[in-house]
């Protein structure tokens, strides 16, 4: 099958959506299993980030490969393997949203893009997200990361209060806290009581691998 | 009161292709429409006749209501400031340029170089430099108030801006809450007059793509006192708008569209100024570039908009996306001071501005403030008459002598642009001047402004104050 796989690489790396799926379609009819599938995706992804950090593509290459793939995990290759009872392994579970108040999400959806290329599962709140629904994220998602956003300087302390609010419901134990946007700072992230702050998505992705103690 | 250069030499859209950026607009909210994440604005669009969803929160407008709307809204709109002397008149492409624009979270310290957070004091400080700046025609900032709590973040910004500046001022009051505030200051400067003689207009920004927020029910208030609606859209071309700059332009104008039938439905004649353009995000680091030459195109775009309905516009210019006023910030406030001055865009913000809007700089405000005046000068133009093309003057002074001491030279001198802070002298005595960069002689006039005596006016002062400690009171009851 290793033509296929290739194949299905080179289409993510040259971003054919067509081509794409019609790899993944035909890897399934040639009943490849699911998890090799996910595995030669996780290493294109990686793949893709490393052009991306090299300046080789641009954002957009980016967001779209993670989407894809997403498309791929969540419509073609997660109900199979549930039917099998098996579980895909992912770097970790992250719930990620942007803060009430806010409704500029676009950066907040380039880390969530990034984040689920490197490997992790996202579970995305939105945007304008009230402290309330972050607790209650936390609850029933149990996620190992918490990832907040905010753009606004009159929004930056709804962190603050979402970290407080943690603490206050015995939840802030379970969970890893991580902040981004314009106007954060490692000095507001450590004085809010954080865990990791990332000044940009690439950052934030190996924040959010070292705070789970992954290797790079 | 002031008149702005006309200008509007600039122009890349036919007439066609602005009617066609109209029509794709007018479809977007007819058949796409607009979502509103608040309930006032949703039910009134209801009321007045829209579509409506209220599960989904979608309004769609029809044309009809778009195109009346158009008639009703003024071509002519004045913002007055404390002094009327400085008031501007925004109409035909006159062009005035604009200190700042909203809060930054970061300052470069003039004193110290380094790059923190902005407190009060230096929104203070940098409005007092907006008022000095002889260019600069209005006033936003280059500062945030951090030391304050958040909630009144922008209340206390307008009382720094109504108390250090008699120039008409443009600033945020995102909400009800704050414009109702900000309108009760300005009632303290013009009393019943405020309706006709607004010392401010308020800058109003919907999230892209079609969008309307909470934050934007202060359009409702704006428009029943008669404020100016500064609308400012940022839709970036690849992610919140199509790539393709038409359509993104279509976008922003679509959504500059709903603002505006919101307005002048909720009050017929309600001043509104037309800020539709596009931003890129850079799509290496995911940053808006506003040193980015798509950035500077918007404002023509924007420009052949106006024109076409012919409202006064808003857009930007004198910012830079570099960290340090150095020479990638001089080639970039330039260049979108220039582009935007000669597509004839009313209200030109941003001077000051560095790090897309990240960091305020003063420094940088007194360098983008001399390259105003260079693009000034520019945009005056050439004049030809009978005075200027000066045969008598010529005939005077004869083959081989000199014009330096006719009269006509020093009658005309004004017209030649003087500068006051970039390098024009020789190598020598600027080597014996102590060899100083611009950044250098720019701090060094930051410093002889900011020395001189600060005169305010107490009583008003002191009035405003109140509103401001009363508001705090409202705001941390709720907390």
């Amino acid at each position: 099958m290793a033509s296929l796989i290739d194949e299905l690489r080179f289409a993510l790396l040259s971003f054919e959506e067509e081509r794409f799926f019609e790899a993944i379609k035909r890897l399934l009819e040639k009943k490849v299993s699911p998890l090799e599938i996910i595995n030669a995706l996780t290493k294109a992804l990686e793949e893709v980030g490393r052009r991306f950090e090299e300046g080789e593509i641009f954002l957009v290459h980016l967001v779209m490969a993670g989407e894809m793939v997403k498309k791929a995990v969540s419509e073609y290759l997660e109900p199979l393997l549930k039917e099998a009872r098996t579980e895909r392994k992912t770097l970790g579970r992250v719930v990620i949203g942007t803060v009430a108040g806010d409704i500029h999400d676009i950066g907040k959806n380039i880390v969530a893009a990034m984040l689920f290329s490197a490997g992790f599962e996202v579970i995305d709140l939105g945007k304008d997200v009230p402290v309330e629904e972050f607790i209650r994220a936390v609850r029933e998602y149990n996620p190992d990361i918490l990832g907040l956003s905010a753009l606004l300087s009159t929004t930056l302390p709804v962190q603050k209060e979402i970290i407080e609010a943690l603490k206050k419901n015995g939840l802030r134990d379970r969970v890893k806290v991580i902040v981004g946007g314009a106007p954060v700072t490692a000095e507001w992230a450590e004085q809010i009581g954080a865990d990791g702050y990332g000044e940009d998505a690439v950052e934030a992705v190996k924040v959010a691998k070292r705070l789970l103690r992954v290797e790079e | 009161m002031k008149l702005g250069l006309e200008s509007g030499q600039l122009k890349f859209l036919s007439k066609d292709d602005v009617e066609k950026i109209h029509q794709t607009s007018l479809r977007i909210l007819e058949e796409i429409g607009i979502k509103s994440s608040s309930k006032i604005i949703l039910d009134f669009f209801k009321k007045e006749g829209a579509e409506t969803d209220e599960k989904t929160g979608l309004i769609k407008i029809p044309e009809n209501l778009v195109k009346d709307s158009l008639k009703k809204a003024p071509s002519k709109v004045v913002i007055y400031g404390y002094n009327p002397k400085n008031a501007i008149v925004l109409e035909n492409k006159r062009i005035y340029f604009g200190f700042g624009g909203t809060p930054t979270p970061y300052i470069l310290d003039h004193v110290t170089g380094e790059i923190r957070r902005p407190t009060k004091e230096d929104v203070i400080k940098a409005t007092r430099l907006g008022e000095y700046l002889s260019e600069m025609d209005f006033i936003m900032t280059i500062a945030g108030a951090f030391d304050v709590p958040y909630e009144l973040e922008y209340i206390h910004e307008w009382e720094v801006l109504l108390t250090y500046t008699t120039k008409p001022i443009v600033y945020s009051a995102p909400g009800l809450f704050n414009a109702n505030k900000v309108i009760e200051m300005g009632r303290v400067i013009k009393g019943d007059r405020l309706e006709k003689e607004p010392v401010f207009g308020v800058y109003v920004e919907m999230p892209s793509p079609l969008m309307f927020h909470m934050t934007n029910e202060n359009i409702f208030s704006l428009a029943k006192n008669n404020i100016p609606i500064v609308v400012g859209q940022m839709p970036q071309l690849g992610a919140t708008a199509p790539i393709t700059y038409a359509g993104a332009v279509a976008l922003s104008n679509a959504e500059n569209l709903a603002a505006l039938t919101l307005a002048e439905l909720i009050k017929p004649g309600a001043p509104f100024v037309l800020g539709a353009y596009v931003t890129p995000l850079d799509m290496r680091t995911g940053r808006c570039a506003y040193g980015a030459p798509e950035f500077a195109m918007g404002n023509i775009a924007n420009a052949a908009l106006a024109e076409f309905y012919n409202l006064p516009t808003f857009g930007w210019g004198g910012c830079s996306d570099s960290k340090l006023p150095d020479a990638q910030a001089g080639a970039e406030v330039m260049m979108n001071s220039l582009v935007a001055a000669l597509s004839g865009i009313c209200l030109i913000h941003d001077c000051g501005y560095l790090a897309g809007g990240s960091i305020g700089s003063l420094e940088m405000a007194v360098i983008s403030n001399e390259v105003v005046g260079m693009v000034k000068r520019i945009v005056r133009g050439i004049d030809v008459n009978e005075e200027t093309l000066a045969f008598d003057v010529i005939r005077d002074v004869g083959p081989g002598g000199h014009f330096l001491s006719h009269k006509h030279t020093l009658k005309h001198l004004p017209s030649l642009y003087v500068s006051r802070l970039f390098s024009r002298e020789s190598e020598v005595k600027w080597m014996k001047m102590g060899r100083k960069d611009v950044r250098t002689k720019a701090r060094e006039e930051v410093n002889k402004i900011l020395s001189q005596p600060v005169t305010i006016d107490k009583s008003l002062s002191e009035e405003i104050k109140k509103i401001v400690r009363k508001a705090e009171e409202e705001v941390l009851k709720k907390r």
